[in-house]
């Protein structure tokens, strides 16, 4: 109590504040602006996960309001799509079709018939051991189904036996 | 010169029943938004106000309070009714305000509301006017431009045990709590700020 009287003056002038005053009526919508901010966050957090994606990718958002400004590039996005998916389902069955598939998945029907296909390569070529020379080449077969199987490649030992003189 | 009336602020309304306050606390921790409208109603013009006489600025303590009282709501599932609600939302009023002004340091500048007429009005007042000014409503501008300016070199700590009690017309042990201290802190605290502003304003205080 006896500090309080050794500042009556300041606390006489510290009245002043209380005086201080908001504009008219700015508490009238106070608590309903505070209502409408708890509001819209609790809506934001309930958002759509795609919209979520939407506001936390920016080239997201910039891609899908391209494609809502200008459907004809949601048109050829959906077509670009459609042709990768065909494309990889023709090519699939293609290699459970055909053993010998090339990387561009055209196959090779040649080495596919028998084993000799590979001597036929190096033409009429006489000598002691071509002459004679039985390659035995084993027909290369992939059982797998997965596209990325076939594309790797596989080493099959030849065997070069003499022949008869 | 009449004796001050005791600290206390116009705007104050009378504290709800504890019970009542309870009850809507509760509806208010279920989701219940009309519930939380309503204690938003009951402390909006004294959590205002703290913040307004902690940063002397509107538009500062209308975005602050109205993050006081979001948070609040966002952190009421965490209220366990140690303390009363209305000190839990004290607290986090100040924290808020500490730590705008924190970052504000250096950058502060005053926008200050308006007087009320009844100030005019106060005896207390129309002496301290009538001694340095002929012409009254200047004079009260003058001086409350002067007070805030001296309010803002005060500390926070010192600033907030200032306005939470001779403006606000907060009890030490309700200081204490919401500040987080002993009772001996605040006073000290007090003594100390009240120094400071005498010497700021001595001009005005002869």
């Amino acid at each position: 109590m006896k500090e309080d009287q050794e500042f009556t003056a300041l606390r006489r002038f510290l009245k002043l504040k209380r005086y201080e005053k908001p504009p008219p009526r700015y508490f009238n919508d106070f608590s309903s602006d505070v209502i409408a901010r708890i509001r819209a966050d609790d809506l934001a957090d309930r958002s759509e996960p795609l919209e979520k994606i939407q506001w936390e990718s920016p080239w997201m958002q910039r891609v899908l309001g391209l494609f809502q400004t200008k459907p004809v590039f949601a048109g050829l996005f959906g077509a670009a799509i459609c042709v990768v998916l065909v494309t990889g389902i023709v090519l699939l069955q293609q290699a459970d079709n055909n053993p010998y598939m090339g990387p561009m998945g055209i196959a090779d029907t040649s080495q596919a018939e028998s084993g000799t296909a590979l001597p036929s390569a190096f033409g009429e070529a006489k000598g002691p051991l071509s002459a004679s020379a039985t390659p035995s080449v084993a027909p290369v077969t992939y059982s797998g189904s997965n596209i990325f199987e076939m594309l790797q490649p596989r080493t099959e030992r030849v065997n070069w036996t003499p022949g008869p003189k | 010169m009449s004796e001050p009336a005791p600290a206390k602020d116009n705007s104050k309304p009378a504290t709800p029943e504890p019970s009542e306050e309870s009850v809507l606390v509760r509806r208010a921790q279920h989701g219940d938004l009309a519930a939380y409208d309503e204690l938003v109603r009951r402390y909006q013009e004294r959590i205002y106000a703290t913040v307004y006489h902690m940063t002397s600025n509107h538009e500062d303590a209308n975005d602050l309070a109205q993050d006081t009282f979001i948070k609040a709501y966002q952190a009421l599932k965490s209220f366990k009714g140690g303390s009363s609600f209305y000190t839990w939302i004290y607290r986090i009023a100040v924290n808020k305000t500490i730590n705008f002004l924190k970052q504000r340091k250096n950058r502060s500048h005053m926008s200050l509301n308006d007087l009320d007429f009844n100030a005019e009005h106060d005896p207390d007042l129309v002496a301290l006017v009538s001694d340095k000014t002929p012409r009254r409503d200047a004079g009260l501008n003058e001086l409350q431009e002067k007070l805030n300016e001296a309010m803002l070199k005060l500390s926070e700590p010192h600033r907030l045990v200032v306005t939470l009690h001779d403006v606000q017309g907060l009890a030490h042990d309700e200081i204490a709590e919401i500040m987080d201290c002993n009772i001996g802190t605040v006073r000290s605290r007090l003594f100390y700020a009240r120094q400071q502003l005498q010497a700021y304003l001595s001009d005005y205080l002869k």
